[in-house]
């Protein structure tokens, strides 16, 4: 049975809570890159290549995690900043909170579980999916904490990948320490 | 409720596959995902709800272009087989852009016809719609069975407001796109005055 606790980060300011979430996504070599080409693949293509449909797949999904417990809009404006930060700013804010205003109406006309499932159907093998989890998680973490109905979604989003809720547990768990350490470190 | 999704640089429109208990809604949805070219389409996914599952998955119709440079895709949904309960029927119509209504040219499926074609038109009106304004298209289907109910018949009971009809049996494939081409040109005008 999954723990459905609020995974909570320390109460700092949200410039401090950004720089550890951006250092965590990008502590990855592989990731970051992958991230900021997929930004800009996004910005100059559309959904016409793989680093693009790949990154806009992990963004959907994000936001999907990330707005389970609902979306405010200085959550939505913190968040576009911070992925706009760290993609290189490939995608301007202003662009990512169209989009998030976008996948609000595709929840509204699909179905938000549809749209998990639909979107986790293009997450292909275990690496995939571990990467989807992480950087779901920490778009979720970005508003300091990853709250019941978040890590709720992120079980589901498990299923449909394949991972068991106690390695999305784990996952999430070791994302929460190594925020907890940077924002330790960093005065 | 057709939505943008401006950095896709597509628009999203969605399609109901609505009729009686194995009447081929899912039939339909099967050739169309079998026949789409694989880099234009995403996985078949069938969710299983509360009380039943939803069949759907999406595709890019390449033939139909761009619609002021915007790619349209459709996503394709049903509630295959017999379903029970009136609330998934109302939930998959929920944002429907379009509906194709299947019809079974059994007679011994005529009650059925008419019941869900009536049940169709009182879930729209529930979720604030109606048909004929939505774009609507009925599919009079297994016509390749012996001893169909004559096409005259189906439309005077299915049909009274005179929508674009299409005979099929999608078991073979036979009238499944042109159903599918009949309705999209419907959605289609009804998204080109879109603010995009």
């Amino acid at each position: 049975m999954a723990v459905m606790d609020t995974l909570r980060l320390p109460s700092l300011a949200h410039e401090r809570l950004a720089d550890a979430v951006q250092a965590v996504m990008t502590s990855d070599p592989r990731r970051a890159q992958w991230l900021a080409e997929g930004a800009a693949a996004s910005a100059a293509h559309g959904a016409e290549d793989l680093a693009a449909r790949r990154f806009q797949t992990v963004l959907e999904l994000g936001y999907l995690v990330a707005s389970a417990d609902g979306f405010a809009a200085s959550e939505r404006e913190q968040l576009a900043r911070l992925l706009a930060s760290m993609t290189g700013a490939a995608l301007p804010p202003a662009v990512l909170e169209q989009h998030f205003r976008d996948l609000d109406q595709a929840v509204a006309l699909l179905g938000r579980r549809e749209r998990l499932a639909r979107v986790a159907a293009d997450i292909e093998g275990p690496e995939a999916a571990a990467d989807a989890i992480t950087v779901a998680a920490l778009i979720a973490f970005a508003d300091g904490e990853l709250a019941a109905p978040e890590l709720s979604a992120l079980y589901e989003l498990g299923a449909f990948v394949g991972l068991s809720d106690e390695r999305v547990r784990a996952l999430a768990n070791g994302l929460a320490d190594r925020l907890r350490r940077h924002m330790e470190a960093t005065p | 409720m057709t939505y943008i999704n401006h950095l896709a640089r597509e628009i999203n429109c969605k399609i109901v596959y609505y009729g009686p208990g194995l009447c081929g809604k899912t039939t339909n949805l099967q050739y169309v995902f079998e026949a789409s070219k694989p880099d234009a389409k995403g996985k078949m996914i069938s969710l299983a709800t509360d009380t039943d599952r939803t069949l759907f998955f999406d595709f890019l119709p390449l033939e139909l272009g761009s619609v002021r440079g915007f790619k349209v895709r459709f996503h394709l949904y049903t509630v295959p087989g017999q379903v029970f309960y009136d609330a998934s029927r109302k939930l998959v119509l929920r944002g429907a852009d379009g509906v194709i209504f299947v019809a079974d040219s059994q007679p011994s499926r005529s009650e059925a016809n008419i019941e869900s074609v009536e049940n169709l038109g009182t879930n729209l009106a529930d979720s604030g719609q109606e048909l004929g304004v939505v774009p609507y298209v009925i599919q009079y289907n297994k016509r390749d069975m012996p001893d169909v109910v004559p096409i005259e018949t189906l439309r005077a009971q299915l049909n009274p407001l005179g929508v674009p009809e299409f005979e099929a049996a999608a078991k073979s494939g036979v009238g499944v796109f042109e159903t599918l081409k009949g309705l999209s040109r419907l959605v289609l005008k009804r998204i080109d005055g879109l603010p995009v």
